[in-house]
């Protein structure tokens, strides 16, 4: 049974939840740390079935990091981005491998670039990075520039000739 | 070196027989890519499998975020190798999405037969590689000279054979040259001639269809629940195109054509890129004809100090792999705050590794691998 | 005296047959797949340069194995009657040809597996794997012959088939000929059973721990194995011939017919090589063996 864009947004909004409308076939809703998971599972059962990334932006100066999940419904045409936001000094929330399987992936590479924890994913081990000993590159407070010229040994502007 | 040499080294045993580490490695005659499969087997069966993956990560995410907007159109074809013109296209439209404009016509027609133009590449490497992963030269080397034509079709367009850094935020870079329709017409008469032969030497091919039958069956629902997209999803029943679903670019005017199978293992996927081919070449014939005159750009000023408002976007194209998306996220400065990417071989690679390669044989690895269109730059970025 | 010169004489023209060969079959699949391709003496430039190189070996045992692989098909081009003249004088005896040929592969295996690489122990053990599946229809293949001609000597069941074309074995008995061309195609290593050397799927099998030199020996190995097997082939089914052209120039034959053949399919898997090498040649093998008898 398709539901049109403004059908779904009336239901969320019945939920209590915040949407945005802002593009044809894209809407965005802000959920909450504790309601994701059942706000996941009432979207799937709606049509969301497919979970197309996970992936997380880094907003240093409000001191938290926004974590948005893509889902996309191939019956009703419709894609929400679902945004979540935490704690930059604790950030920790639970996983979703229980409803989507690749979600184990995604976290993985969250994890590794931002420092996420994900409560109840069994592996976050490194996945692309080895040896890595400085905090999580894609934060905002790592300074690729300052990286270099402190393990390369890289003169800025060639040094002095 | 404490074991003798002439010994395999044993890492585990499991009921008396010993299991032995191989890596399906970065450095491998099979492999596409800088990726790695560390398997451990009992004889020539697998029994678990760990990815190696990270020898193709440059760091595009970070990088993007210290250049301007429109330097980041160079950086973008990189991220996907054999098929890099549904980057630079995402990436525009997601810019254009959040500055809320829209590009002229004749713009969308000309991105339309880029994007399908570089799929024919992507689907004759892949067709080529596939033969390859098998044993069978002689197709890749042909298909290799035929994807040479297209690309000296796109050097005369945008300069570069590979990467071709021609769509901007607001449209193309420059109109078609005198000529160039008519060339692009002879090449796919070619085109439709040689497939043919490629029937008869791949697609019908008995040892062809005996090896890859029955191999890394992936059920209807099954596809739609491990995120699987393109080809793969629609080669297992589901009816779902990006293109159709989502229109962007000048999709919404032409009728495409969404091919379905039923099947599910690594035939039917190779079947499928062989029928997705022809039904490409009839859509540029079908772009070509209705494609209206009129500017390429829109006028957005210096381009190099181009601004985008505060906004976010999602933008996803149909790549030959599957769904490839670009999350933007603007401050309203001159450059990015964030670019996400979604690679489509994620999925595939990584997850249904772990399901389909565990009790499989050593000898079906690079079959598979060429059936999934796994192509590593898209999960290293 | 004579005779070591003779012996010489024989083995560097099988190695030097066995590269041009290899030269020449090369340029034709290239042809086939629409390129130019490499010259024709092309096989000498690469054994040449191999043997410039540096090689890393890990033990004893794989230089040993290495030299006991080529000199074991050298000892069999010994026996094989060239145009009617053999290395050494013997009763040329098919049995003893075929004995001998397994030590090439065993040297190899020897070789390879005493440097501990998976990959080449798996390449290795498809190698023995394919060796029990072909010697099975060529054998009884043989065996009709041998019982036709009454005698073993590979030269009387040369000399048997004198006189006209239709003298040839290729024209009185073609199941036989039709079931050794299969059974050659795996014999000499090429697609569709050559699954030993898959570089997809194992890295070259036993070829990814030989370097420099050692892969030199490993190229003059089967350029000695293609003089050797097409000889065979020719004395058992063509007649021989009377001088040295017309037996290269038969030879060449048999080797288009493989070329031409590799070039077109990909390669099977070892189970199913196995069980297409043990169905459909050797019940055409049986059926001639059949025919010969009744």
């Amino acid at each position: 049974m398709k539901l049109s864009k403004e059908e779904i947004i009336d239901l969320l909004k019945q939920r209590g939840l915040e949407v945005n409308d802002l593009y044809p076939t894209q809407i965005s809703v802000i959920v909450n740390k504790e309601n994701l998971i059942n706000h996941l599972v009432y979207l799937k059962s709606i049509g969301f079935d497919h979970l197309s990334f996970i992936n997380a932006v880094d907003f240093i100066d409000e001191g938290e990091f926004e974590l948005v999940y893509h889902v996309w419904s191939y019956t009703n045409k419709v894609h929400v981005l679902n945004k979540v936001r935490i704690d930059r000094n604790d950030p920790k929330i639970p996983t979703i491998v229980d409803l989507w399987e690749q979600a184990q992936f995604y976290e993985q590479e969250v994890h590794e670039f931002f420092g996420i924890v994900f409560e109840g994913n069994k592996d976050l081990s490194p996945l692309f990075l080895e040896n890595w000993l400085d905090i999580p590159p894609l934060r905002k407070d790592f300074d690729t520039r300052e990286f270099s010229i402190r393990l390369f040994d890289a003169k800025p502007n060639g040094g002095d000739r | 070196m404490d074991a003798p040499s002439y010994m395999l080294t044993k890492i585990a045993e499991k009921d008396d027989l010993a299991v032995y580490e191989l890596f399906f490695g970065p450095n491998h005659p099979g492999m596409h890519g800088n990726f790695g499969y560390v398997l451990e087997m009992i004889g020539t069966e697998i029994v678990k499998v760990r990815p190696n993956a990270g020898q193709l990560h440059r760091g595009f995410e970070k990088l993007m975020e210290q250049k301007l907007w429109v330097q980041n159109i160079a950086l973008v074809p990189r991220i996907c190798v054999v098929d890099p013109d549904p980057n630079e296209v995402a990436y525009c439209t997601a810019i254009e999405k959040i500055m809320g404009i829209e590009i002229p016509d004749r713009a969308k027609f000309i991105r339309t037969i880029t994007l399908e133009m570089s799929r024919l590449t992507s689907f004759l490497m892949g067709m080529g590689a596939l033969g390859a992963a098998l044993g069978l030269y002689t197709p890749m080397y042909i298909m290799t000279a035929d994807r040479d034509l297209i690309l000296d079709l796109f050097e005369w367009l945008t300069g570069g054979r590979i990467y071709h850094i021609f769509n901007i935020p607001g449209g193309v870079r420059n109109d078609l040259p005198e000529g160039w329709v008519d060339r692009l017409n002879k090449v796919l008469d070619h085109l439709e001639k040689r497939l043919i032969e490629y029937d008869k030497i791949l697609f019908e091919n008995p040892i062809v269809h005996k090896r890859l039958k029955g191999l890394g069956y992936v059920s209807k629902e099954d596809a739609v629940r491990f995120g699987l997209t393109g080809p793969n999803l629609r080669a297992s029943g589901n009816p779902y195109d990006v293109r159709v679903d989502d229109p962007y670019a000048a999709y919404a005017y032409l009728d495409v054509k969404v091919i379905i199978q039923e099947g599910g293992d690594a035939l039917t996927r190779a079947v499928q890129v062989r029928i997705e081919f022809e039904e490409t070449i009839k859509l540029i014939r079908q772009a070509l004809k209705l494609m209206p005159e009129g500017e390429v750009r829109l006028n957005l000023g210096n381009l190099a100090m181009l601004k985008v408002p505060k906004g976010e976007a999602y933008a996803k194209v149909e790549s030959s792999k599957g769904e490839f998306g670009y999350y933007v996220v603007s401050d309203g400065g001159m450059k990015p705050y964030r670019v996400a990417v979604r690679g489509p071989s994620l999925p595939a690679g990584l997850l249904l590794a772990q399901k389909h390669l565990p009790k499989m044989k050593i000898d079906d690895v690079a079959a598979w691998m060429g059936s999934l269109a796994i192509c590593p730059p898209d999960i290293d970025k | 005296m004579i005779e070591i010169l003779r012996v010489f004489l024989f083995g560097f023209f099988a190695i030097f047959i066995g590269l041009f060969f290899m030269g020449i079959g090369r340029k034709i699949i290239a042809r086939i797949q629409l390129r130019l391709g490499p010259p024709f003496y092309q096989a000498f430039l690469d054994v040449g340069k191999l043997f410039s190189r540096k090689s890393i070996t890990h033990n004893f045992v794989m230089d040993l194995g290495m030299v006991m692989s080529l000199a074991g098909l050298v000892a069999t081009m010994l026996f094989v009657p060239i145009a009617g003249h053999t290395a050494i004088k013997t009763s040329s005896n098919l049995i003893v040809i075929m004995y001998l040929m397994a030590i090439g592969y065993l040297g190899m295996a020897m070789a390879v597996a005493a440097s501990g690489n998976p990959n080449a122990t798996i390449g290795v053990s498809r190698a023995l794997t394919m060796m029990l599946g072909y010697e099975v229809p060529f054998f009884t293949v043989m065996l009709g012959l041998i019982i036709i001609n009454g005698t073993s000597s590979l030269e009387l069941i040369a000399n048997s088939q004198a006189g006209s074309i239709l003298n040839w074995n290729m024209i009185k008995f073609p199941l036989g000929f039709i079931a050794a061309e299969i059974a050659l195609q795996a014999m000499m290593g090429e697609k569709p059973f050559d699954a030993m050397i898959a570089p997809a799927e194992i890295a070259s099998g036993p070829m990814v721990e030989l370097s420099g030199k050692y892969l030199g020996l490993a190229f003059l190995t089967h350029a000695v194995s293609i003089f050797v097997e097409t000889a065979i082939i020719v004395n058992l089914f063509m007649g021989g011939a009377s001088n040295i052209f017309t037996f290269v120039l038969k030879q060449f034959e048999i080797y288009l017919i493989t070329v031409i053949i590799e070039a077109v399919f990909p390669r099977f898997k070892i189970e199913q090589a196995v069980k297409f090498l043990w169905t459909v040649p050797m019940s055409i093998a049986l059926l001639q063996l059949v025919l010969i008898v009744f």
